[in-house]
């Protein structure tokens, strides 16, 4: 059974996609919350008649409580908006959708967003492994922060975004990048752990750079699992990206794999995109 | 001891000084390769010691290593390669250069210590 959670969806908008999607899909419908829980759902659909800036800000809320899980956000409209959708799109949203679509559109629309992500085959886990090995040790040895893994899963069209991003470049038999993206709040808890002073001590410097090492560490490490393989690759020096919640994009031909992982109550994600080398060229 | 400590990393940097400045070490910061060149010519006195990170702008650490083995004036200061080149080919390679010390990264700070004060009392 697929799970579905609306919010601000009146009771005859709630009542309608409860006809529409069936007994297959568990509805909750409530007003929006800030900090509601929302990992549990599939699919998030917020109802709005206009496109004021709190629209923007309660998708952004949404997107921020989905922990980067791989929960599609959707915009419920009355009718199709001529106005640009893509200030939805920049706040998290993956679609706009109006209720006056045919109902089968909407049926079908909404059910393409509650199948499950692909997850990984045994021989893609060869690679994504030492990175999450990698991930749980330099957050231990460098920050004394026990974390945990939650899940990976591949990321098509998600939205993926956060306040502080580090990259990497991977070149040689195997060529890719490793991203890891956090929020603020976790992005300087990890700092100022490994420096051992307050979150008000460490800089805007400071934190750039930091991200940038870890991801670093991250991917050295995993260097060393994935020799003699055809994912061996060599590094690059890191760039960070900063910006309260910038997406990060791909190439549409890219595979990119999404690890989720939790420290206490926050979230982070490590995205690998890594494809390998030729057998004659892997080392 | 005077160390130099180059990592394109602040944080890296600043990690090796909150360990080392209490020992009673003096810490001179090399933001990539071709400052390390720059402090050793510059400098009034030679290092007791270097700790370098291996990919770093301008020179890398492999690089500064190679050249500072061929120079006569240079090539007694032992050198610690601190870096997230994990696997062992790179390991042995910088071994060979003639780096004394192979750290990888992530490090615990008595890996660090314990490696310095081996090498600094050998």
């Amino acid at each position: 059974m697929s799970t579905l959670l609306l919010n601000d969806c009146s009771d005859k908008v709630t009542e309608k996609l409860s006809q529409l999607l069936g007994k297959n899909t568990r509805i909750v419908s409530t007003p929006f919350q800030e900090n509601r829980d929302i990992c549990e759902f599939d699919l998030v659909a917020l109802y709005s008649d206009n496109a004021a800036g709190d629209t923007l800000e309660k998708i952004k809320h949404l997107r921020f409580s989905t922990k980067f899980r791989n929960i599609p956000i959707i915009l419920l409209q009355p009718e199709k908006s001529p106005r640009s959708n893509r200030p939805f799109f920049s706040s998290g949203a993956m679609e706009t959708l109006a209720l006056s679509e045919p109902p089968e559109a909407l049926v079908q629309i909404l059910q393409s967003h509650m199948i499950p992500g692909r997850k990984p085959r045994e021989k893609e886990m060869e690679y994504l492994n030492p990175f999450i090995s990698s991930t749980k040790d330099v957050f231990s040895t460098m920050a004394s922060m026990d974390i945990d893994f939650r899940q990976v899963y591949f990321q098509n069209e998600h939205r993926m975004l956060g306040d502080i991003s580090g990259v990497i470049g991977l070149s040689g038999a195997a060529e890719g990048t490793v991203v890891i993206t956090l929020y603020w709040e976790l992005a300087q808890q990890v700092i100022s752990s490994i420096m051992g002073v307050t979150t008000e001590e460490i800089s805007p410097e400071l934190l750039n750079d930091g991200i940038g090492e870890i991801i670093n560490m991250i991917s050295g490490s995993a260097k060393r699992y994935l020799t003699d393989t055809q994912f061996y690759f060599q590094l690059s020096l890191p760039t960070v990206i900063l910006g309260w919640q910038h997406e990060i994009g791909h190439p549409e031909s890219s595979n990119v794999a999404v690890l989720v992982f939790d420290y206490e109550d926050k979230s982070f994600a490590v995205q690998v995109s890594l494809t390998p080398g030729k057998g004659d060229n892997a080392k | 001891m005077k160390v130099i400590v180059a990592d394109d990393s602040m944080l890296t940097r600043r990690i090796v000084i909150k360990y080392l400045e209490p020992l009673g070490h003096s810490i001179l910061q090399a933001a990539n390769g071709g400052e390390v060149v720059d402090i050793l010519n510059t400098g009034d006195s030679t290092p007791d010691l270097i700790l370098m990170d291996w990919n770093m702008p301008v020179l890398d650490g492999f690089q500064v290593l190679q050249m500072l083995g061929k120079d006569n004036r240079y090539k007694a200061i032992p050198i610690i390669m601190l870096t997230s080149e994990s696997d062992d080919a790179n390991r042995e390679k910088a071994l060979s250069a003639g780096a004394k010390g192979y750290i990888t990264k992530p490090f615990a700070p008595e890996d660090l210590i314990n490696t310095i004060n081996d090498i600094l009392n050998s």
